[in-house]
């Protein structure tokens, strides 16, 4: 087990390395450095003193080369420190760690709501013996996934905003203000959670264990909860893993829809301004959000299967 | 209510031995209550007809089947696979797939109707008054759950036991069931028990709520065939003591003939013949019964493999005659070619070695010596097979032969040179002389090929030929194997086990190979194909020279094809010898286990006793 642990998170450092790598090098080879975009921010006309940019980008480092500058960069990364926004000239670390508890509260309404909604709708689907219900459930989860999220949002503003009045139509205040963007946000998410679970639910009902549960007895809600769903949440789990890192996308979407403040709005503000150190800070961010939300499933994973350290550790022996 | 009539007598103190004994004790009286008058018939099977909707149209499975088990018997159903036998056992107790349905008949069970039943009265009679002993072990069983919990909840959902008392009572049970330090296994899962150790399982969620009846489909076809016999003598021994009734689902003549004390042949969704075990068993009148019996290979003493110099024993010269008639003329060519070419070995094991290594265990590296300092050698037509158990190392010995696998030490000589540590071109090389045979027909070919397409693959992997002539190849091959041309242009799916496995064999023989490994080239077919495909198997030795290396569990299908026998146990050969000396002479005490544990021991016995005076021979 604990040897799982240390592969485990070494793997999740190895992606995040990968993800600052990555990053910095594709920022590297873009046209337009942050020094140019800051002063085209500091002056409307183009009209800038050159030495005045030679001056800015030795104070940022941008006359070193690549390599250097990636070391450099990489080292005060490793301890937190992304630079300072060159549109704000605050540090990025903290932009990002003001606006994550906004994204926090989205995202985790939005999961909430996606796997109580979508393993409801999953379960319902493959316990119901009619025919035409099943159906008509289990073709609700590809067209949750395939209609757009803004348009949901919008829908869902006019609908419950504008004409009901029930819930603001943005803003970040509060519960009520956190129902339609968590709402709309977990609309696609649920639908794919539901699609995998509905799926592995029917083939673990196919299984013969399923059989053995039937001939000793047990009703159909005991065969359901007590033997399909444990077998069957593995897939849905590793979904839920992945659907972290699209939910912190689908928050750019959905935080500019409703108007909310948070790292979604920061990120599309951040890439119009080609603010460089806050695009990458986010990209870091984003990739821990996502790796430190699959080593969870990853620990998970033992604890609703017995046998996955096993199979790991098999795995090795058939070398 | 229907739980209370059954199980009435039988709920105090589920899993304690004093219970079981009483039971026996009160049975008789137990059986005048409820059979009714019913002339000691506890299930009684009329007019049952099932069919499955499917794509294709209704599929009518089950045709008026009628069949009894009367109370303390055991009734075998024998058939082979789609003969409907799995779904008669199944449609009992109403656990059809979602697709099938009872079209008509009646199941009487005590003094219910088992097919008028509402889901919930049935609920209260599946588990309590009828056990299920499922087919294969390996999935029966559910994955994320404790061995003890799951036998537990049968107990508690007949309400044979509280919370408290289900754990300590599934142990009980457990033990009852023949599983070693019970306690301990209670707290295991499924994948950390051994085949039989989960079968054991099985059949004490089976036994759990003292049934009075037990229905075992198949329940040890998935096991080794000595863990088969002392799970399925520990399975008779429980049913004795508690006097259950047993239908028992097998397509293995020998099993039946072993324990039954009916047997009811299926065919087609029909029974063709019932009645005792001895009577069907020695004097048939069915044909499809006799030609049952025929294939048994655990019944039979027919000889399948190409004939050789050395003097054959003829134990049976009735059997051999036969096989021999039909292709004297080849057999003499073969022989002619294996005396030519016996004293220099095709294949040879020289001391190999294969380790694998273990997971790590409190900081210590252990490694598993799966073969070890294994010698042995093949000779050019003829069929050296490796038996012995699952994890006895015979399937990686194959594949070190094959140079699949690496060795850990030792030597492999193909023709004469070393090919132990061979790459690329004389790896390659080898591969185009060396072929295999897989065991399961269903996975080995890619159901996306034609035919023709699977069967010229090797052709095509080695640019032998062009298009026309691999086409014309492929063609001579399915001439070969006994299939029709027209099968070219089918697809995998479009074929029977029988014939993919003939396809299989036209494709390992699609490049003239001088060996090729037979890894249980017959035990996922039915038994009477089983037979045409050994005999095919043969014919082809015969007349191309080729070598087998054939890997079987199965030492009644070993004795069929075999010229020499290594019997192999944990990694190590216990024993080598021409077929007909491990068979009549076996030297070491492993042998004379795998010998015993034969099923249709008894029935041979039987045979031996009417026929001839007994001898010292081995089987029981």
């Amino acid at each position: 087990m604990r040897g799982y642990v240390i592969k485990r998170l070494a793997q999740a450092l190895g992606v995040l390395w990968a993800a600052y790598t990555v990053s910095f090098l594709v920022l590297d080879y873009l046209p337009g450095d942050p020094v140019s975009a800051m002063a085209g921010a500091g002056a409307d006309s183009g009209q800038v003193d050159p030495a005045q940019i030679a001056e800015l980008r030795h104070q940022y480092g941008f006359d070193k080369p690549v390599l250097v500058q990636y070391a450099e960069h990489l080292g005060k990364a490793v301890r937190g420190d992304f630079g300072d926004s060159v549109s704000t000239g605050r540090p990025v670390t903290s932009t990002l760690t003001e606006a994550l508890p906004q994204t926090l509260q989205l995202t985790g309404a939005a999961l909430l709501l996606a796997v109580v909604l979508g393993g409801g709708l999953a379960v319902s689907a493959t316990y119901t013996t009619r025919r035409w219900l099943r159906q008509l459930l289990l073709s609700l989860p590809p067209l949750g996934v395939s209609v757009p999220t803004f348009w949901v949002g919008l829908v869902l503003v006019e609908l419950f905003s504008f004409r009901a009045r029930w819930f603001p139509a943005f803003g970040n205040d509060g519960l009520r203000g956190l129902v339609l963007p968590a709402v709309t946000l977990a609309i696609p998410t649920g639908a794919l959670v539901a699609q995998v679970l509905a799926k592995s639910l029917l083939t673990a009902l196919d299984q013969a264990y399923v059989e053995t549960a039937r001939a000793k007895g047990a009703d159909r809600v005991r065969i359901h909860l007590r033997h399909a769903l444990r077998n069957a949440a593995l897939p849905a789990l590793t979904i839920v893993g992945l659907l972290a890192g699209q939910l912190i996308a689908g928050s750019v979407v959905v935080e500019t829809v409703f108007s909310r403040d948070g790292l979604g709005r920061v990120t599309a503000a951040a890439v119009t301004a080609q603010d460089i150190p806050l695009v990458q800070g986010v990209v870091v961010f984003g990739a821990l959000i996502f790796v430190v939300a699959n080593l969870l499933v990853d620990l998970v994973y033992p604890l609703l299967d017995p046998r996955i350290v096993v199979a790991s550790a098999r795995k090795a022996r058939a070398v | 209510m229907v739980t209370a009539a059954m199980t009435g007598p039988l709920t105090n103190e589920p899993g304690t031995d004093e219970a079981v004994t009483n039971r026996a004790a009160v049975k008789p009286a137990t059986a005048g209550d409820l059979s009714g008058g019913g002339s000691g018939s506890l299930l009684k099977v009329r007019g049952l007809s099932v069919s499955y909707r499917t794509r294709g149209g209704i599929v009518r499975a089950v045709r008026g089947v009628d069949l009894d088990v009367r109370r303390g018997e055991v009734t075998a159903v024998v058939g082979e696979s789609g003969s409907g036998k799995s779904t008669t056992a199944h449609a009992v107790i109403r656990l059809l797939a979602a697709n099938g349905g009872i079209d008509a008949g009646t199941v009487r069970f005590g003094r219910h109707d088992l097919t008028s039943l509402t889901e919930r009265e049935l609920r209260t009679v599946r588990g309590a008054g009828i056990g299920l002993v499922p087919q294969d072990p390996s999935v029966s069983l559910n994955p994320v759950k404790r061995i003890g919990e799951q036998v537990a909840e049968v107990l508690r959902i007949h309400r044979l036991a509280t919370r408290r008392s289900a754990p300590l009572d599934a142990i009980a049970v457990l033990d009852q069931a023949g599983l070693p330090d019970a306690a301990t296994r209670a707290r295991q899962y499924p994948h950390e028990l051994s085949g039989g150790m989960r079968q054991r399982a099985l059949i004490a969620i089976a036994i759990a709520a003292k049934p009075e009846l037990i229905i075992a489909d198949e329940p040890t076809s998935a096991l080794d065939v000595t863990v088969q016999r002392v799970i399925l003598d520990h399975l008779q021994h429980l049913v004795e003591e508690a006097g259950t009734s047993v239908l028992l689902v097998t397509h293995d003549l020998g099993v039946a003939a072993d324990r039954a004390d009916r047997i009811v042949v299926m065919s087609q969704g029909r029974v063709v013949e019932t009645g005792p075990t001895r009577d069907i068993l020695e004097n048939p009148q069915h044909e499809y019964t006799r030609r049952l019996l025929a294939g048994a290979p655990s019944l039979t003493t027919a000889r399948f493999r190409a004939r050789v110099a050395s003097p054959p024993v003829a134990e049976t010269p009735a059997a051999d005659a036969r096989a021999a008639g039909t292709r004297a003329v080849d057999e003499q060519a073969a022989d002619a070619r294996v005396v030519g070419e016996a004293a220099a070995p095709l294949v040879e094991l020289r001391g190999v070695v294969k380790e694998f290594r273990l997971p790590r265990t409190a900081g210590a590296a252990r490694t598993l010596r799966a073969v070890d300092d294994v010698s042995l050698t093949v000779h050019r037509g003829r069929t050296l097979a490796l038996v012995g158990e699952s994890g006895s190392g015979k399937s990686t010995t194959a594949r070190l032969a094959l140079r699949l696998t690496d060795p850990t030490a030792g030597h492999i000589l193909f023709d004469g040179a070393d090919v132990t540590t061979a790459r690329g071109t004389q790896a390659r090389q080898l591969r185009r002389r060396a072929q295999l045979i897989y065991q399961n027909p269903y996975a080995s070919l890619d159901p996306r090929f034609s035919i023709g397409e699977v069967i010229s693959e090797p052709l095509r992997a080695f640019k032998v030929g062009d298009r026309a002539s691999r086409l014309v190849r492929a063609r001579d091959l399915l001439g070969r194997v006994a299939l029709p041309a027209s099968v070219l242009d089918r697809r995998p799916a479009e074929l029977s086990g029988g014939q993919r496995q003939r396809v299989a064999i036209a494709r390992a023989l699609a490049l003239s190979p001088d060996l090729v490994v037979c890894d249980e080239p017959v035990s996922a077919l039915d038994v009477s194909v089983q037979g045409q495909v050994l005999e095919l198997l043969a014919e082809l030795q015969a007349d191309t020279g080729v070598a087998y290396l054939f890997i079987s569990h199965d030492l009644a299908v070993v004795r069929q094809i075999a010229h020499r026998v290594a019997v192999m146990k944990a990694g190590r050969i216990v024993e080598t010898g021409t077929a007909e000396d491990l068979f009549t002479r076996p030297g070491h005490d492993y042998t004379r286990e795998l010998l015993a544990a034969i099923p249709g021991g008894r029935h041979r016995d039987v045979r031996k006793d009417l026929t001839s005076p007994p001898t010292n021979q081995p089987g029981n």
